[in-house]
């Protein structure tokens, strides 16, 4: 794969994750008290791993 | 609503949480990676697979691949995206896709994508409801209930038009059923309540809002939040309360009686009726607004009358599973031309009572006794109840009354063989009566007893 692919990938998978933290947010309030606590988790979880992918696509610039 | 099986592909966790509570009111099956999704598609059977592209953050498009898998098992694929390129997309829809979703788009929602699939599901289906839940082969009734199931996913809504026992209300629901609509069918007969009655039954109330409302209760209106509420016999809703039900549907919300907060439903209407809506309209009976609000698309569904190749087919339909049915000829000839003035109501009593009651091949005997009106050949139009409550309001209730004596008299009549004097002992009336019944209907007789003096 080369270079462009990879950062299309990483850009891909901050779009893929912020979305699903959005759609997440929107389903928030008609959640049960457990769905909110296993929905705010995976939230949590996702935004974690949109850091890290943040790091890295930093590390491409390099 | 149908509950459909649906199968999500996607890797990311939070994503698959948000999915299933999008369609939760359905049954939802998840895969994470390529081996699952590969091994439900070979063994599921799925209505919807909604596909994300990527599977991972490395992955290269496998998502892609599973598309044709999905497509040649005859199931309708979506695919879901957030970012992927035209290209990426394009692809997806050149392997079978038939629809897209956008993750993350606040425009984008599940349930249109329901209601599409719905939509083209129609087509296929229309052939198996007229052979199931709405029999019929009439090709103009069939080429009516085809387009209205068109536009069944729609928000337009739909006004059925045709006589008491015609199918109005089983049309209605089938409507609702391939409208993919999450809310539930709520049906209300306008002509059963009172202007009051209504009122509290369409909007609901507060406890104590008036003299016997011991308990706060929930109104129709917010019953079918999200789904379908079905108004039968709308055309005799006072005009009043025509104009609440206008604001209501305009507004999406209400007040139910003796409340100050506004209630919000988001309702799809469906109404029927056996009136001339137009002539409603002219004698100033029917709100012009409130019509132009409920006829998106209009069916209007003929009497059994002018169905005849109908009559046969519904029989062998009601009676599936119970008695295999055998008319002599004349018994067969007289279901033929009978009027049927209470249609596929009447059809299927009259199916129900000769499966419990009859015996080996059916007579025309055993046929007349089940069926009620007088003639066979006499045109649809006995008097229901609510028939009769409209008749009265229309053309007042002497000639209401004059009409109802009619009918018993004819039917009487027709049960002593025509003979006036069993008549006139039944029911209990004078010879002046009954000759000027009949006279006033046309309907001298020239047969048997003519000559009053006769049978007297």
């Amino acid at each position: 794969m080369s270079q462009p692919d990879d950062l299309s990938k990483l850009l891909h998978d901050i779009k893929g994750k912020c979305a699903s933290i959005k759609g997440a947010a929107e389903l928030f309030r008609d959640c049960s008290v457990e769905e909110k606590r296993e929905m705010l988790a995976l939230m949590s979880e996702a935004a974690h791993n949109i850091s890290g992918t943040l790091q890295e696509l930093g590390k491409t610039l390099k | 609503m149908t509950k459909l099986n649906i199968l999500v592909v996607e890797d990311d966790k939070l994503a698959q949480k948000v999915m299933s509570g999008h369609l939760r009111s359905h049954n939802v099956d998840l895969a994470g990676d390529k081996k699952t999704a590969l091994a439900k598609l070979a063994n599921g059977h799925y209505d919807i697979c909604f596909f994300d592209l990527m599977l991972g953050p490395k992955d290269d498009y496998s998502g892609l691949k599973l598309i044709p898998v999905a497509v040649s098992k005859g199931f309708y694929c979506v695919v879901m995206s957030g970012s992927d390129s035209d290209e990426i997309i394009n692809k997806a829809y050149g392997l079978g896709c038939k629809d897209f979703y956008s993750k993350g788009n606040e425009e984008s929602n599940v349930e249109a994508v329901i209601r599409k699939y719905f939509q083209s599901r129609t087509g296929t289906a229309s052939a198996d409801i007229f052979s199931s839940r709405f029999v019929t082969s009439d090709p103009a009734t069939r080429a009516g209930v085809s387009e209205a199931l068109k536009y069944a996913p729609s928000e337009l809504p739909i006004l059925i038009l045709g006589p008491s026992g015609s199918g109005k209300t089983s049309l209605a629901k089938i409507i609702h059923d391939y409208s993919g609509r999450e809310g539930s069918f709520v049906a209300i007969n306008c002509s059963a309540y009172t202007e009051d009655l209504l009122e509290a039954e369409l909007f609901g109330h507060k406890k104590g809002a008036f003299t016997g409302a011991g308990e706060t209760r929930k109104g129709r209106l917010l019953e079918a939040h999200k789904g379908t509420l079905f108004l039968d016999e709308i055309g005799t809703m006072s005009l009043n309360m025509q104009m609440k039900l206008l604001k209501a549907i305009e507004e999406r919300s209400f007040y139910p009686l003796g409340s100050d907060k506004p209630e919000h439903s988001e309702f799809r209407i469906i109404s029927a009726t056996l009136e001339n809506i137009q002539q409603l309209i002219s004698q100033g009976k029917m709100r012009l607004d409130l019509f132009q609000r409920i006829h998106g698309f209009t069916i209007d569904l003929s009497p059994l009358g002018r169905r005849k190749d109908d009559i046969f087919q519904l029989l062998t339909h009601f009676t599936a599973g119970t008695k295999r049915l055998a008319f002599s000829p004349d018994a067969k000839a007289y279901i033929q031309n009978y009027a049927w003035p209470g249609n596929v109501r009447e059809l299927k009593r009259f199916s129900e009572l000769l499966v419990s009651g009859s015996e080996g091949r059916i007579d025309l005997a055993a046929v007349k006794q089940h069926l009620t009106a007088s003639d066979p050949a006499a045109p649809a139009g006995k008097l229901s109840g609510d028939e009769a409550y409209r008749h009265a309001l229309a053309n007042g209730l002497e000639q209401t009354l004059d009409r109802i004596a009619y009918e018993i008299i004819q039917r009487n009549m027709t049960e002593n063989g025509g003979k006036k004097t069993g008549t006139l002992s039944d029911l209990k009336i004078s010879t002046r009566f009954l000759y000027a019944t009949l006279k006033k209907f046309g309907a001298m007789p020239g047969n048997k007893d003519d000559q009053p003096q006769g049978d007297e």
